[in-house]
């Protein structure tokens, strides 16, 4: 199958992944420009997407790199850094949540607290 | 002894049971009740202040954990000795507290553990009694601490402990992490008995095994990702 998938014939599939990985970069470009995101968050999402576009349109660059980890087909190599960058990107927000969870609670804390003491006195 | 006793109850949604709770811990002649609100949207903040409570409120809800370390800050800011933890719906024996603070007192222990399991009395329903007893096995495998009953919310802190303890796990987590805390920061510890009243009420509000296994797992899932 990767290798109906070459220059020259562009499957809607291609065109598809391309329409959305052009969004997802002008996204990256703007949250940069409002300055939501740095240079170096910009740069990962630029190479991660890049890199994607790449591997959709020369599937076979992912050969050698199969080779190299003895994985057998190219696609697979692509799959399994997916599921690893996937799951390292749910441990990042899992630990932002947690941060933010305390944080709102820290502030009800003190509220609650300092109303109370006021209250009394 | 002129130790200060504080009662801190965290109450959620618990005015159908919060005035007479609050009522029967001041026949009892313990005056410093704090009820920590967590955000309940009934009634349960007026019943408890027009019942002689002093009331410490979040704004939003947070859970059982955050509201007993709102409770105990407060409470250790208001120059508390000895901080009792009691449950808002009725559940536990005020006449107990003594019993409960009596090894702190004493200077046996820095924080007192009521255990259901420790005495005849408190008729545990058969299901209710698996799912405590497998919280039990989860905190003994998870913290390597050994105890009797590992979720009843009836403790006692001395004024140090109070200090030392940092409930993070805003949610019904914070019970293992209690535990968890007094075996890292080297707490004495004592397992009190004490007599758990179950009544339809209760166990209505009571966690369900579904519910049970969700924590559990809410906590493996905090230690695998921090």
């Amino acid at each position: 199958m990767g290798d109906s998938l070459l220059f020259g014939t562009v499957s809607v599939f291609q065109i598809a992944v391309t329409l959305f990985v052009l969004f997802a970069l002008s996204r990256a470009l703007l949250r940069f420009k409002d300055r939501k995101i740095s240079l170096g968050t910009l740069l990962f999402w630029a190479v991660v997407w890049i890199g994607a576009l790449v591997v959709l349109y020369i599937p076979s660059i992912t050969m050698p790199v199969a080779r190299m980890l003895n994985i057998g087909r190219g696609i697979d190599v692509v799959v399994y850094l997916s599921i690893i960058l996937v799951y390292y990107l749910l441990f990042r927000m899992y630990v932002r949540i947690e941060k933010m969870e305390q944080n709102i609670t820290q502030a009800v804390r003190q509220s609650a607290i300092n109303a109370a003491r006021k209250s009394k006195k | 002894m002129g130790n200060k006793v504080f009662i801190v109850i965290p109450a959620f949604n618990e005015e159908a049971t919060i005035g007479s709770v609050v009522q029967n811990l001041r026949k009892k002649g313990y005056s410093s009740i704090v009820v920590v609100d967590d955000g309940s949207s009934d009634d349960t903040l007026s019943v408890a202040k027009n019942n002689g409570a002093r009331v410490v409120a979040h704004r939003l809800n947070r859970g059982q954990g955050a509201a007993l370390q709102t409770g105990m800050d407060y409470a250790v800011l208001e120059g508390a000795d000895i901080i009792v933890t009691f449950d808002a719906d009725g559940q536990h024996d005020p006449s107990e507290i003594k019993e409960m603070i009596s090894p702190i007192l004493k200077g046996e222990a820095e924080v007192s553990l009521g255990s259901r399991f420790l005495s005849k009395q408190s008729n545990v329903p058969f299901f209710k009694k698996l799912v405590l007893k497998g919280g039990v096995l989860f905190t003994y495998l998870t913290t390597g601490m050994l105890l009797s009953d590992t979720h009843n919310g009836f403790r006692a802190f001395s004024r140090k402990a109070a200090r030392e303890l940092r409930i993070t796990q805003d949610r019904m987590e914070h019970a293992s992490e209690i535990i968890e805390q007094i075996r890292i920061k080297h707490l004495k510890h004592k397992e009190v008995p004490v007599t758990i009243r179950y009544t339809e009420y209760s166990r209505k509000k009571g966690q369900s095994p579904l519910e049970a296994a969700r924590i559990a797992f809410r906590i493996l899932l905090r230690k695998i990702m921090t």
